[in-house]
């Protein structure tokens, strides 16, 4: 009697089993790209793999257009004899217009909720969504989806990126006081995608772009453990000889380029009085190449190019904040940090907006030489 | 001894004659020597003819008048086995195990003789458990020759062999091999206890005796350890278990057994340790993947496909593409294939078999593939679990194993990957609660024993080896004391 109750109740189990989902039948969808079109409807595009072992084909694309994401999706599911499934979803694309004009949350929002999708996709922007998934060109075997998933996997592994998946998008845009990022892809006749620079966030809209090496002043203060990335820096000569550093041997140029790579970074927010905040940061490099070779025997000499180049790169930084505070778009976090202290711990995302916006900002980069030999 | 009693009790050649159903291989030869009768009484075909010719026969029509009497034959008959002391159930049996009866009719008084000759096959080396490593000597199908070899292997004064008779119609020696000041006392009792419920005409084999025994006779596991290894045999025995040998069958019981114990192998102890726990883990890890692997393809392939990594995932699409079954059909297809080859090649003389399975495989499996039958994928991944099922060295795990694989197949193809959980689950419980002669058959792991995992689970070398196992509860702990570290250094050397 007790075996079969329990052979009963496993029987019922089966109400909790999943659904019936054969690999062969399955349109499996590796990357999803939205457009907005002119009417405001979406056009959905997507990238199908393709089981044929006659056809050389590997993957097919498919589009729709609809009001919603789910109505683009049974749209497309017309269009193929398979069903269309999205655990194997990498990739996010969102069209540049979209972004900038109704935000992309409420495409995440039905993304996060459904339970097939996993929250390490990864989230992009391009100008044509579809015509970046319509690309023959991709290095990656066997179709697009794959190739841009492999293209931002690589770039977050090396963190050239700022983390870019569905987690961190969404803790980044609910949290308040700090934006989120995104990569941007940019497509161009007859070469694969390729990642060109980072979108700016304000909220879930998109409202600037910068160049990726200037995520790593973004970097230098979100992620303790990133990688920052090699840096390069063009110093006028000029500024060489008021400071003092010998070079080995005269530039022809008047340009001296030097080539650091970041070992390790320690980044601080602070806010010293009611309306300044300092932004420290000290960062631990190699000199890996520089053109002309500069001697770095003495001490005296690092010393002097350490400050040259904490002062290079502060104004670069300097500049970018100030970029940052124009489009009111904070990715560094620097709310997060105000909203942190007691006092003001109670304000809201506008008030905080609106502080941010009044803000003096100070910054300080040290740079501090490690290691001038072998590169490893 | 008794010679009252011998009186009243030994039968004549008639009687025997009557007794054995007028059989027509018992034979009475009648010597007369000065006036004195005597039968001397043999199965025919039982006997070594020359023994009885030379030494009984001969012996007799030399001797004196004054000698033909009980006392005197008793005494120096040149033979070595003699009984004297019987019931006249023992004369029917002896003699049908080669004995020669003879009567003397005038004392009528009578003795037996051991004149037995025993089809034997010679000992060779072990098939069915080979070794590339270490003695290579295998039980045969002789209860005397086996117990030689072991009596040779391990000449102690405290290795008992206690005997026992067992079946009604057949009667068979059963010896019951363990060493006196070593094995748990409870081990022995509860086997004898087990031995004596077993009343039955007849037992086949020592594998039929070993099904007999065992605890629970449900389970697709074999709870005692069959082995053909002489030095198998002893190396447990010598850990505090226990042996039995049947007569007439050439495999020996070991038990209790647990379910690490069939995958050692005696080459584990004889290679280095480095490489025997890398081919102990091999095997366990062999078998995890025979039991799973094709219950994995079929969840994932049918529920799952989200797990599939995506460059994996395109290869394997592209061979199920064609396939016109869901994978639990094709699956089952396959895995009833490889058995139905297994079997084939099992029941053929070894050379065919071997050329059958291979060209069977081949050409089926390539067959199949190209037909669109089953996806090539399929194929490697049943081969791989065939291969497992084979790694463990006592072949009745291996057995087990891939008769454990069809439910796992099936709570796969109904509930995908949480059907292979609750295999597992109830796995693990049945394992947990099996015994064998009511030892954990889960022993070092549970209960824990952390001591007894170096036995176990790994080989280390060996002056970890200095106690014995507990969990067959040895007597002694102590196995070895042998000093690494006082050696002397040859100085000179450096």
């Amino acid at each position: 009697m007790k075996k079969w109750l329990i052979l009963f109740c496993s029987l019922l189990c089966t109400a909790c089993m999943p659904p019936e989902k054969i690999l062969e039948r399955q349109g499996i969808s590796t990357i999803i790209g939205y457009d907005l079109l002119d009417d405001g409807t979406y056009l959905g595009t997507i990238s199908l793999l393709q089981f044929d072992r006659k056809e050389e084909k590997t993957s097919e694309t498919i589009s729709a257009v609809g009001t919603t994401s789910k109505q683009i999706r049974q749209i497309l599911e017309q269009k193929t004899s398979h069903d269309i499934t999205s655990g194997q979803l990498r990739t996010l694309l969102f069209n540049k217009d979209m972004t900038e004009t109704k935000g992309i949350s409420n495409f995440l929002d039905t993304m996060q909720r459904d339970t097939s999708i996993g929250s390490l996709i990864f989230l992009a922007i391009t100008d044509n969504a579809e015509d970046i998934i319509k690309n023959g060109n991709y290095e990656e075997y066997p179709e697009m989806g794959s190739y841009i998933y492999q293209l931002l996997d690589k770039q977050e592994r090396k963190e050239m990126l700022i983390n870019s998946n569905l987690q961190d998008f969404f803790s980044t845009l609910y949290e308040i006081g700090i934006d989120p990022t995104l990569p941007i892809i940019s497509n161009k006749e007859g070469v694969a995608p390729y990642i060109n620079s980072v979108a700016l966030f304000k909220n879930d809209k998109m409202v600037g772009s910068i160049s990726l090496k200037k995520t790593m002043f973004i970097k230098l203060f979100t992620h303790r453990k990133a990688f920052l990335g090699d840096i390069t820096l063009n110093i006028p000569v000029e500024t060489f000889k008021q400071k003092g550093v010998s070079l080995a041997e005269k530039p022809k140029e008047d340009k001296f380029n030097i080539t650091i790579h970041p070992i390790k970074h320690r980044g601080s927010i602070e806010l010293s009085t009611e309306d300044e905040v300092k932004l420290n940061a000290t960062i631990s490099v190699s000199t890996i190449e520089g053109q002309p070779a500069v001697t770095l025997k003495n001490k005296e000499s690092i010393k002097k190019l350490e400050q040259l180049l904490g002062e290079e790169l502060n104004k670069e930084f300097g500049d970018f904040l100030e970029e940052l505070r124009k489009l009111n778009s904070d990715p560094i976090g620097i709310g997060r940090k105000i909203k942190s202290l007691r006092k003001y711990s109670k304000l809201n995302d506008k008030d905080l907006r609106e502080k941010y916006s009044t803000l003096k900002l100070k910054s300080t980069i040290k740079v501090e030489i490690k290691r001038t030999g072998a590169i490893d | 001894m008794t010679n009252t009693t011998n009186k009243n009790n030994c039968p004549n050649y008639k009687k025997i004659k009557y007794i054995l159903n007028q059989s027509p291989d018992l034979l009475c030869r009648t010597i007369e020597v000065a006036g004195d009768c005597l039968e001397v009484v043999f199965m025919k075909n039982l006997i070594k003819t020359e023994t009885v010719n030379e030494y009984i026969i001969k012996f007799i029509q030399q001797l004196p008048k004054k000698d033909i009497t009980y006392s005197y034959l008793m005494k120096n008959i040149p033979i070595g086995e003699v009984k004297i002391d019987f019931k006249e159930q023992e004369i029917i049996s002896s003699l049908l195990n080669g004995f020669v009866y003879i009567y003397l009719l005038k004392e009528s008084k009578a003795l037996l003789v051991n004149c037995a000759n025993p089809i034997e096959r010679s000992i060779e080396k072990a098939e069915t458990e080979s070794l590339v490593y270490g003695p290579k000597i295998s039980f045969t199908e002789s209860l005397a020759s086996n117990i030689k070899i072991i009596r040779q292997n391990l000449n102690n004064s405290n290795l008992c062999t206690d005997e026992l008779e067992i079946g009604e119609y057949v009667k068979k020696q059963l010896r019951i091999i363990y060493i006196k000041d070593l094995t748990d006392e409870d081990i022995l009792k509860t086997l004898k206890q087990k031995l004596e419920n077993i009343i039955t005409d007849d037992i086949s084999d020592s594998s039929v005796l070993a099904q007999c025994l065992e605890d629970n006779h449900y389970s697709f596991f074999p709870q005692f350890i069959m082995t053909e290894l002489p030095d198998r045999f002893l190396y447990s025995i010598l850990n505090g278990r226990v042996g039995i040998l049947l007569d007439r069958s050439p495999v020996a019981i070991i038990g209790p057994a647990n379910f690490f114990s069939f995958f050692e192998s005696t080459e584990d102890i004889y290679l280095r340790w480095s490489l025997s726990t890398f081919i102990r883990y091999i095997r366990l890890l062999a078998m995890a993947g025979s039991l799973l692997f094709t219950a994995f393809y079929v969840a994932i392939i049918t529920y799952h496909f989200e797990l599939i990594p995506s460059r994996l995932l395109i290869i394997i699409g592209q061979s199920r593409s064609q396939v016109p079954f869901p994978p639990f059909l094709e699956v089952l297809l396959m895995e009833l294939l490889i058995e139905l080859l297994r079997e084939a090649g099992a029941r053929l003389p070894s050379k065919v078999g071997q050329t059958m399975g291979i060209v069977g495989g081949i050409v089926i499996g390539q067959a199949t593939v190209e037909a669109g039958l089953t996806s090539n994928i399929l194929i490697i991944i049943v081969a791989f679990s065939a291969l497992g099922a084979f790694s463990s060295p006592i072949y009745e795990m291996g057995t087990a194993i891939r008769i454990c694989r069809f439910p796992f197949i099936i709570l796969a193809g109904i509930w995908g990957l949480n059907g292979i959980m609750v295999g597992v689950c109830v796995l693990m419980v049945h394992l947990l609660r099996l015994t064998s002669l009511n030892k954990p058959y889960l022993a070092p792991l549970y209960p824990f024993r952390i001591k007894d995992l170096k036995y176990f689970l790994i080989r280390l070398p060996h002056h970890f080896y200095m106690r014995r196992p507990v969990v067959n509860r040895p007597l002694k702990t102590l196995r070895a004391e042998w000093k690494l570290k006082n050696i002397d250094k040859d100085l000179d050397e450096f």
